[in-house]
């Protein structure tokens, strides 16, 4: 009898052992975190916010992994079908990864839904689901040197300009410098995506709604075309490559333009880089009509489909961009903007009114940056149009037309 | 008391015409020209890496340092943060104030880590590939074996494999055997190179067979045959090989970065001066990147002089003497 009895304890200690080793291992869940590097101080941002996110969840272990070059890294990963748990999906790839299946659908996962801006859940939904929930944003806005136009005795841009406004700053601002080197009014980049705004603002659009059909091909499109090469052509605008620079916002630093159209992204390169430069930012010009519009570059975290730990990953990914956690982001002011409204707001107070409003304010009438599989094709035929457009080499007419035909060709496969 | 022997008269120079004159000064033009433009990058890395952040940017770009050295890039306490002084303080027409600052922030970044892996790394496959690559030359060489000549030939044709085509296969293959984000993952399959056996085999076969006879005859086996005998007599090769390699490995990028991005501690310099320029670079520090740069490029610079004296010896060498 006795001896029976010490068996039965012998195995229901060794059933409680074993219940609670299991239940050990089952808390010590790892997760990896895959994305781009940033700056160093960004990068040290995000450790902080995984920390205090390993903090509140005991359980989860996060391995985070920046890397250079993130897409040949990310592919692989992909191929070898060990991909991470998240990882940062920037939204001009939603279509791609989402059509790849290797995207984990994110509705009823994501939470705080209503603390982020329209735009951005919109850049993140694909066919109807919403995939990830953002990241961080920038905003195209318009950046002016506050020297150039007081040596010209303008007024400052106000976000009530309109084309009229800044082709006429342009013109009286272009001219050449103390060392005899030109001056442009305005740096235009021969991109798609810098001149998509002002399609937008003057009412045009590239697809419809569903992405069944192109309609590039109309006249709110050839008037903005026209309005952005003509500038160039006119001599009081140009491309980087114009004055010597590699982008708009080193043009800008460089002093050798006196506005440009650059994202947030542009607020640290200049206080780092160019510290005398004296300058300030507004929202982009308006059509004359009255049509507002903007550009939003944005990144979200994707939670791999193929994923041993989906809640724990829904959950860092809840985290990193939910009021708590993106605030940890705001208060350091970094050059992108954190996803939550209310972390935007703290953002603004770290990098100042004085740099930040001018970005901030367009979040709310912004389109995404999101084209459907295969349009790189379509970026090509245009920009290498517009750079003819630029040279005098073309008409912005035909630029329009040979863009519409490719972009009707990548629709149709 | 020796007397002092006369100096041989110098030989008047035989007599150039004009035009030879004319050909020399234009060649040396030519050749002072080009070696400037290729110069001129080198020049420019370095100075811009003693300057201030602000400076770099200055326009006109000055390269003359003035004294004195180690100016601090003061930071300014107040309304920016992180703003270092003004260009204009730091910089003149042509010459700027020098400062450390940047190669202080590369070392702080991890670079003293990732020059020792990027050195474990080259110097370990260099070695295996000397030691592969010179074996599997003479066998293919000298050996006679069924298939001798379609292995050889088989080997010639991975050359023609593009090796980006490579990479996910490769990725996977390590992955299954564990080998991702390991030193070996990386050392390993780059130990043996198509090129490396091909090199080597033209050399060996371009030594008289005489010489490796007169061995046998004195006893010798094929391994001392070998190791004593053609080895030593295959320097210039070697010491070919051995550059290639090693300036492949030092500035390979793809390859780390596929099998070694979970890792920050294995990186080698490529990756990590990649990894601060950041993903769009417009948060590129230029003073530290081009300090790394500089970092990155003086010891493959210093071991190819050193090397070179060895290349050219190599190839006096191998003419064979009475």
């Amino acid at each position: 009898m006795r001896k029976v009895h010490l068996l039965t304890m012998l195995v229901v200690l060794a059933l409680v052992i074993s219940g609670a080793s299991a239940a050990l291992a089952r808390q010590q869940v790892t997760i990896t975190l895959m994305g781009w590097s940033s700056s160093t101080a960004e990068n040290d941002a995000l450790m902080t916010q995984v920390d205090a996110f390993m903090a509140a969840n005991s359980g989860i272990k996060v391995n985070v992994n920046l890397v250079p070059e993130y897409d040949p890294t990310i592919q692989a990963a992909f191929a070898s079908g060990d991909p991470p748990n998240v990882f940062y999906v920037d939204s001009s790839r939603l279509p791609d990864w989402a059509e790849a299946g290797v995207l984990a659908s994110g509705e009823g996962k994501i939470e705080n839904l209503d603390e982020h801006y329209e735009s951005l859940l919109e850049a993140f939904t694909y066919n109807g689901t919403l995939y990830c929930p953002p990241k961080d944003f920038s905003i195209m806005a318009l950046q002016y040197n506050k020297d150039m136009f007081d040596a010209a005795g303008l007024d400052y841009p106000t976000p009530d300009w309109t084309w009229e406004d800044l082709r006429a700053a342009a013109e009286a601002l272009t001219g050449t410098d103390a060392e005899g080197r030109t001056v442009l009014g305005l740096v235009t980049p021969p991109n798609f995506e810098r001149w998509l705004p002002f399609l937008y603002q003057a009412g045009g659009s590239v697809l419809n709604e569903d992405w069944t059909e192109v309609t590039l091909d109309s006249d709110e499109a050839r008037e903005a075309l026209e309005f952005y090469v003509g500038m160039a052509r006119d001599g009081i605008a140009g491309p980087p490559s114009k004055v010597d620079a590699g982008w708009g916002g080193e043009a800008f630093g460089q002093r050798r333009v006196a506005m440009a159209m650059e994202g947030n992204w542009v607020i640290k390169y200049l206080l780092d880089q160019f510290p005398d430069l004296n300058w300030g930012v507004t929202e982009l010009p308006r059509h004359p009509s009255g049509g507002q519009a903007t550009m939003v570059f944005t990144v979200c975290y994707g939670v791999a489909a193929d994923n041993d730990y989906p809640e724990e990953s829904w959950k860092l990914a809840n985290f990193l961009t939910g009021p708590e956690g993106s605030t940890m982001v705001a208060e350091e002011g970094f050059g992108v903007i954190p996803p939550a409204k209310s972390a935007a707001e703290v953002w603004l107070q770290a990098i100042s009114e004085e740099y930040g409003a001018g970005f901030l304010a367009g979040a709310p009438y912004a389109h995404k940056w999101q084209f459907p599989v295969g349009f790189g094709e379509v970026f090509d035929t245009f920009n290498a149009g517009l750079q003819l457009a630029f040279d005098g080499q073309a008409l912005p007419e035909d630029v329009i037309v040979d863009t519409a035909a490719v972009a009707e060709e990548v629709l149709a496969r | 008391m020796a007397t002092a022997q006369p100096l041989p008269a110098p030989v008047d120079a035989e007599r150039r015409s004009p035009l030879a004159v004319a050909l020399t000064a234009l060649s040396w033009t030519v050749l002072i020209l080009f070696a400037a433009l290729e110069i001129f990058p080198f020049v420019f890395t370095v100075a811009n890496s003693f300057k201030c952040l602000p400076a770099v940017q200055t326009y006109p770009r000055s390269i003359i340092p003035v004294p004195p050295f180690g100016v601090e890039c003061t930071y300014q306490d107040g309304e920016r943060a992180g703003a270092s002084r003004s260009p204009s303080e730091t910089s003149g027409a042509a010459t700027f104030n020098p400062t450390l600052e940047g190669y202080r922030e590369i070392l702080d970044a991890n670079l003293p880590r990732w020059l020792v892996n990027t050195g474990f790394f080259a110097v370990a496959v260099t070695i295996l590939r000397l030691a592969f690559d010179s074996l599997a030359g003479y066998a293919l060489a000298r050996l006679k074996f069924p298939g001798n000549r379609l292995l050889f030939f088989t080997i010639l044709g991975t050359m023609m494999v593009p090796p980006i085509v490579l990479l996910i296969p490769r990725f996977i293959i390590l992955k299954q055997f564990s080998m991702l984000n390991t030193y070996q993952g990386l050392i390993v399959p780059l130990a043996v190179d198509a090129f490396g056996i091909f090199l080597m085999k033209q050399f060996f076969e371009s030594i008289p067979g005489e010489i490796e006879e007169a061995a046998l005859v004195d006893g010798a086996n094929r391994f001392v045959l070998f190791w004593r005998v053609v080895l030593p007599m295959a320097t210039p090769a070697l010491t070919a090989l051995a550059i290639f390699s090693f300036q492949g490995t030092w500035n390979d990028f793809l390859m780390p970065l596929l099998i070694l991005s979970g890792n920050k501690d294995l990186w080698t310099l490529p990756l990590g001066l990649s990894f601060l320029r950041g993903a769009y670079g417009e948060t590129l520090r230029w003073h530290a990147f081009l300090a790394g740069s500089v970092i990155t490029t003086l010891p493959l610079a210093l071991i190819f002089f050193y090397f070179q004296r060895y290349f050219v010896e190599g190839i006096s060498y191998s003419g064979l003497k009475g």
